[in-house]
């Protein structure tokens, strides 16, 4: 083969190469041209579609185009996040994810097929959704968290704690607590949160984790009553409730619903998709509509999502591993 | 009375022309989702969410819950016409409502699901009015054993539902029984019978297992045995004949009343309920040899009860906020995504909601007789076409309601795999019925029977300390000895006569 000929063909190498990037960058330039699949792990109507419907038209409004939501359920939204990490990075499958997809997940699972850092393009997390410790007050009749520890300090091992299944956040953060009170329930998984607050109103379990927008109703009837929160600040819609961090310092079990992709996805991308995000979350509308179920916006850049995932995952590791809970 | 004045409210709202039309609107796709196989409400309503954010609240639920009642009646359509369950909760109604299709009944048999679907759904709604509260209070006293209690109950009870040999109906619940117990432990998180495939690990699908057994196993049979010919006797009349409303009519009485209880408990109650209605008509019926050849009475109770039990599920849903199966959910979904908060107090906060959806089930079942009675000729018809074109369209519908539930290609191939166990199960004598409730009892059972043991710390003592499980038990028992007492005499004649 002669010099010219090979030189001729690195040219027409370089040409394609070349082409490839250009049309690249002028991809991400125009993203998006076509809808967007938004998966989910859970299924429809779960407390992650909620905010999901809740935030749809203003970040269609904000990105231009439509999104798609696809339920994978199953496996702790595992499946969901299988099938965006092994998806195509080109800025059209995104997954919305939870602290318990990424953080809690990563060493709940004995294995997984991907990992939920290196496997993803963290865009930006959307709320807090904040646990609150809830109570059936004809079982445990307390009304502070230094009550509800008294009280539970005099019948050691007597009284159940349900969660909405194993290993969810539910579950793991009623755990840590019990850890950093020093008090000992049995745990009780339910298959979802709706049976597990059953079992609460009829006393088979004294009181869980809920998720806010679970409970709220029978909040407002008093059937069942709040103690505190997990979140570091106290929920604007419910100023009175205080944090379970007042009594206990440093307490803090947040879990959050944030947007990720494949890993791979061009950064012009990720910084449009996070710029709508910010949009979004600076909507006083949405705001309302969000905090009118207890939870809060949250907003970060992917280099500061991309930390939060680092930190929770590590947290939740040592949970799971003082609690001794796995899923295989 | 302040319950007509309630009721005479809600009327005021639901018949409003916009909150009309979105109720016939539900009704009208409901009865679509519902006819074509496997494309349940679930994956409608999930469909069409979106769009009732634009609507009042009212309205959007009217046609949202509209829509789930809609599917309960179209789904008997297949069921009758092409022994394929178009919802989950008419697998009951291929027994008999298929039988009755090749007798040439097929017309008889769809109106009587129609009729006896208006009747529960009327007599449904006037619970929800009145007995809402009771209800929930029963139902929210249920603990882990009482319900282990119901579902060794109902498990027993499928033993019965057998046509032949007791002891091969006892081998299809223990193999459904294994089959139900596909996927996660609840309790400790292990992972059983998965062979490693993560699509497992939420259990087999429903839908795609009983679509597999029912719908794809009769399409193969039919072109095994009659290269494409079903046999189907020409339709003698489209209405039924008084003796057939004479053995209708009690037994619509005992399915709605089992429907309307049973519809309030969570997990699939009104899928239960069609179980134990069909059950309870065979066990007492004077002609049990009849069952599984065409009973009218295999008809009317099971559909008289799914339909009672998809209107008393909304209870748990209206007075706990609560959902008890996954188009609840949705609804839940739905209201809060309008900034309704569903609970104890939503009566007192949302009376014109409250009422108005109370008011339009009514509206929405005697809107769906009106929509179901004149297709009844449409449907029959269908029976003519030639097998080759439909069974075609039969397998494609199955393919995509199979898919659709958990937008899986997986759980196609689960169906077609049990398509296949269909086929060769009643070449072994084998029948699918018993199986379908082990594979939905599996589950519920384990489930309670582990957590009651958690909650007693090991006692198994529990199981008798409550009186409801206790209850269940003993009934359970009797039941049992009944089936097995002639048979073991049986057994020993035919012992002597050699």
């Amino acid at each position: 083969m002669s010099v010219s000929r090979l030189a001729s063909l690195s040219r027409i190498g370089f040409a394609v190469v070349a082409t490839a990037l250009f049309s690249g960058a002028a991809a991400a330039q125009s993203w998006p041209t076509k809808p967007v699949t938004i998966v989910q792990g859970f299924p429809a109507g779960s407390g992650l579609d909620i905010i999901a419907r809740i935030i749809q038209a203003p970040l269609e409004k904000a990105l231009g185009t439509t999104l798609v939501f696809d339920y994978k359920a199953g496996a702790g939204g595992n499946l969901g996040s299988d099938f965006v990490a092994k998806a195509a990075p080109d800025g059209y499958t995104f997954l919305f994810g939870t602290a318990g997809t990424h953080g809690i997940n990563a060493s709940l699972y004995k294995k997984l097929g991907f990992d939920v850092e290196a496997d993803f393009t963290p865009i930006g997390p959307i709320v807090d959704v904040p646990n609150v410790l809830t109570v059936n007050p004809k079982v445990v009749d307390a009304k502070t968290v230094t009550e509800f520890i008294e009280i539970l300090k005099k019948q050691p091992g007597k009284l159940n704690y349900g969660s909405s299944g194993n290993g969810a956040s539910t579950h793991l953060g009623f755990a840590m607590f019990n850890s950093v009170a020093g008090i000992d329930l049995v745990h009780i998984p339910y298959k979802g949160s709706p049976p597990a607050i059953q079992a609460m109103l009829n006393g088979e379990t004294c009181c869980q984790f809920a998720q806010l927008q679970t409970v709220l109703g029978q909040h407002k009837a008093g059937t069942l009553r709040l103690i505190a929160v997990s979140t570091a600040k106290r929920v604007p819609l419910l100023p009175d409730i205080p944090t379970i961090g007042e009594t206990l310092k440093g307490f803090e079990a947040t879990t959050w619903y944030g947007m990720l992709g494949p890993k791979g996805v061009d950064p012009a991308i990720v910084n449009k998709f996070n710029a709508a995000i910010k949009v979004v979350l600076d909507d006083k509308e949405t705001i309302e509509k969000l905090a009118g179920i207890g939870n809060a916006v949250r907003y970060e850049t992917p280099e500061q999502f991309k930390a939060t995932i680092k930190k929770d995952r590590e947290l939740w590791a040592g949970v799971v591993k003082s609690t001794g809970a796995t899923v295989d | 009375m302040e319950l007509f004045g309630q009721l005479a409210f809600g009327f005021e709202q639901a018949l409003t022309p916009q909150n009309l039309l979105f109720c016939f609107l539900g009704a009208l796709i409901g009865t679509l989702v519902g006819v074509l196989p496997g494309l349940g409400p679930v994956a409608t309503i999930a469909m069409l969410l979106p769009i009732t954010f634009t609507l009042p609240p009212v309205a959007a639920l009217i046609m949202l819950a509209g829509l789930y009642y809609g599917a309960q009646y179209g789904g008997s359509t297949t069921a009758i016409l092409v022994n394929i369950p178009g919802e989950s909760s008419s697998v009951v109604t291929c027994l008999d409502g298929h039988a009755m299709a090749r007798r040439g009944r097929a017309g008889a048999a769809l109106a009587i699901a129609a009729v006896g679907s208006f009747f529960a759904g009327t007599v449904a709604t006037f619970i929800i009015a009145i007995f809402s509260a009771p209800m929930v209070w029963i139902a929210s006293t249920f603990q882990s054993p009482d319900y282990f209690g119901l579902m060794i109950f109902g498990l027993i009870a499928a033993v019965v539902l057998a046509q032949g040999s007791v002891v091969r109906s006892i081998v299809m619940v223990l193999v459904g029984l294994v089959l139900g117990l596909v996927g996660t432990d609840i309790t400790t998180g292990q992972s059983r019978f998965t062979f490693g495939i993560p699509q497992l690990s939420e259990g087999i699908s429903f839908v795609a297992l009983a679509m597999g057994l029912f719908g794809v196993g009769e399409v193969i049979s039919n072109l095994a045995r009659t290269f494409g010919k079903p046999e189907v006797q020409p339709v003698t009349s489209l209405w039924p004949n008084r003796e057939e409303v004479r053995r209708a009519t009690p037994a619509v009485i005992r399915g709605t009343a089992i429907g309307s209880l049973l519809g309030v408990l969570p997990g699939g109650g009104a899928l239960i309920a069609s179980f134990g209605a069909y059950v309870i008509e065979k066990k007492w019926s004077k002609r049990p040899q009849e069952f599984g050849n065409g009973a009218v009475e295999g008809v009317a109770a099971p559909e008289a009860a799914n339909n009672a039990g998809a209107q008393t599920s909304f209870i748990p849903l209206l007075t706990l906020g609560l959902p008890s199966n996954a188009v609840m959910a949705l609804m839940l979904a739905a209201m809060t995504i309008h900034g309704i908060v569903p609970g104890p107090k939503l009566m007192v906060e949302r009376p014109d909601l409250f009422w108005a959806m109370i008011a339009s089930m009514w509206i929405g079942n005697l809107m769906l007789v009106i929509i179901n009675l004149p297709l009844i000729r449409i449907w029959v018809m269908l029976l003519n076409v030639p097998y080759r074109y439909l069974y075609l369209a039969i397998l494609i519908f199955c393919c995509i309601g199979a898919y659709s539930v958990q937008n899986s290609t997986f759980d196609v191939m689960v169906m077609a795999f049990f398509g296949v166990v269909g086929y060769l199960l009643p070449k072994i004598g084998c029948e699918p019925a018993p199986l379908i409730l082990g594979v939905i009892l599996a589950p519920h059972i384990e489930e309670n029977f582990r957590r009651s043991l958690v909650v007693s710390r090991g006692s198994w003592w529990i199981f008798l300390e409550r009186p409801v499980c206790a209850g269940f038990l003993l009934v359970s028992l009797l039941f049992l000895l009944a089936v097995l007492l002639p048979a073991i005499r049986r057994g020993r004649e035919e012992a002597f006569r050699e």
